[in-house]
């Protein structure tokens, strides 16, 4: 995941993107699934850091950009 | 020494130390009694003497004599003196033996009072006696011969008693001791009856519910157990040369039938693809069969670490999706936890991977489109993986039989395998302390669940 994030810097990237890219999961598994892979890949980089990486987009994605 | 002639002697011993403490106690009783009856009536003669000569006037020693002789109830060697104060004999009658103790006695029975001795077969017994201001002492002396000889024989009664008793006791007790051991007779001569050729036999079933029974049940579901390994040693070992021979024989023929005659290139490439797989499959199954004989021997020698589950399903599903392009494998995950500590499971990942692995692999091949639908629900102290598909289903009776190595239910005959998936699967899930249940309902699908216990403290 952190992989393809750094592949895409700067651009917004859907959740179904995400999902069909890292896991090849191509179908809505209608679960929480990438927010929480998210969520412990934000505690992994982000989490004891002054600035954050890795940002939501509301209703769009994820972006990974300095801020 | 043997159950039987130990039960035996214990309980022989055990009655005659019983009667003849009893005999004792009743021999010891009926001496005494005799002795005192003897004694009372020596005494009440000697009193009787006493009285007739010195308190009634009329009777003098002449006239007692006669009275005595005239008795016939004399006691046997019975002798009654009377002695004056001064020790002087006034009258005697009855045996005339002597006795060398009558000084002694007499001076005891003035200054002591009233005294009983028995002097060799004699009992003797002396009494004062006082009249008018005189004092006498009588000394009546007599041998009691019918209490001596009723002893004697009450002592013969009891003797032989005993010893008939004795012998009726081990008598019955040798076949008490028999009956009682009869079963145990049984069990081991039908034990020593079933050898490897023959274990389909069982011990006869004992229709008491006691001690015996209880044996005989365990004897036969021990037998039953070991029946039921040497029928899966059998089918493993006929199975696993069958298996291994189908793809031999299939790889010697094409490369037979190739090398007939000169080839294109395709063809011979061809032909070596599909050798190929056959060695690919040959080669999973000597693993597979390799991996279950190591977790069946050694089942504690696995190196374990922290394993992400969630990471294993993922791999799996990426192997998956190599051997075969059609094979499909969704994976859902529910209530993931915010912390992530609590995906790990301490497990030897190689393991569990080969467990999910079959299974996943079992769920594609066995479902319509090849498709499966995977669940990783996280609990309190555990994960729940369930590998679901859309398959014909399992029917009841197979059901039972999926875990047993080489089985293969009648309605897969037509898919490619054989048999040692789902027993692997479930010898590392049981290695890893963990459980794995199978439910299906046929027309619509089969469902395996696997639970894991997190690692401790999460």
């Amino acid at each position: 995941m952190l992989e393809y994030f750094l592949r895409n810097q700067g651009r917004v990237i859907p959740r179904a993107e995400l999902s069909k890219h890292v896991w090849n999961v191509d179908f809505d598994t209608g679960t929480n699934m990438v927010e929480v892979y998210v969520n412990y890949l934000r505690k992994k980089i982000d989490k004891d850091f002054e600035s954050k990486l890795i940002h939501t987009q509301f209703g769009m994605g994820y972006i990974l950009k300095e801020s | 020494m043997q159950i039987r002639t130990r039960l035996t002697l214990q309980f022989t011993v055990l009655v005659s130390t019983i009667v003849l403490l009893s005999f004792f106690a009743i021999y010891f009783f009926t001496f005494q009694f005799t002795e005192q009856d003897f004694a009372r009536r020596l005494r009440e003669k000697a009193i009787t003497a006493a009285i007739l000569l010195i308190k009634v006037d009329q009777v003098d020693t002449t006239l007692l004599k006669i009275i005595d002789r005239a008795k016939r109830d004399n006691l046997y060697r019975e002798s009654i003196r009377v002695f004056d104060e001064a020790g002087k004999e006034i009258y005697f009658s009855g045996d005339t033996v002597k006795l060398g103790i009558y000084d002694s006695l007499f001076l005891a029975v003035k200054s002591e009072g009233e005294k009983k001795i028995v002097h060799n077969e004699y009992t003797v017994t002396g009494i004062p006696f006082k009249d008018n201001g005189q004092e006498y002492v009588i000394i009546a002396s007599a041998e009691d011969v019918n209490g001596y000889n009723r002893l004697i024989d009450l002592r013969r009664l009891l003797t032989a008693h005993f010893i008939i008793l004795i012998v009726l006791v081990s008598i019955s007790g040798w076949i008490y001791a028999g009956r009682a051991l009869q079963p145990i007779k049984r069990i081991i001569s039908d034990v020593q009856n079933i050898s490897p050729q023959n274990l389909a036999q069982r011990l006869k079933e004992s229709p008491h519910p006691d001690e015996m029974g209880k044996l005989i049940n365990i004897f036969n579901g021990l037998l039953a157990r070991i029946e039921n390994a040497f029928q899966l040693q059998k089918m493993f070992v006929s199975n696993v040369s069958h298996e291994l021979k189908n793809p031999l024989t299939n790889i010697t023929s094409q490369l037979e039938v190739t090398l007939l005659n000169e080839r294109e290139k395709e063809e011979y490439r061809e032909t070596i693809e599909s050798v190929l797989e056959d060695i690919r499959s040959l080669n999973h199954l000597s693993n597979s069969l390799l991996d279950l004989a190591r977790l069946t021997r050694e089942s504690d020698s696995f190196t374990m670490a922290r394993v992400r589950l969630d990471e294993i399903l993922w791999e799996t599903r990426e192997s998956i999706s190599t051997i075969d392009v059609n094979y499909k494998v969704e994976v859902e995950i529910i209530d993931m936890p915010e912390d992530e500590r609590r995906l790990y499971v301490n497990g030897n990942p190689y393991l569990l991977k080969v467990a999910f692995q079959n299974i996943i692999e079992n769920a594609c091949k066995f479902s319509e489109e090849g498709t499966a639908h995977i669940k990783l629900s996280c609990q309190k102290n555990s994960l729940i993986v369930e590998v679901a598909n859309n398959g014909p289903g399992i029917n009841r009776k197979d059901l039972d039989n999926v875990f047993q190595p080489f089985f293969r239910a009648d309605a897969t005959s037509k898919i490619k395998g054989y048999g040692v998936g789902l027993p692997l699967s479930q010898r590392i899930i049981s290695i890893h302390k963990g459980q794995i249940g199978i439910e299906s309902t046929p027309e619509t699908g089969t469902r395996v669940k696997v639970t894991l216990k997190t690692e401790a403290g999460f």
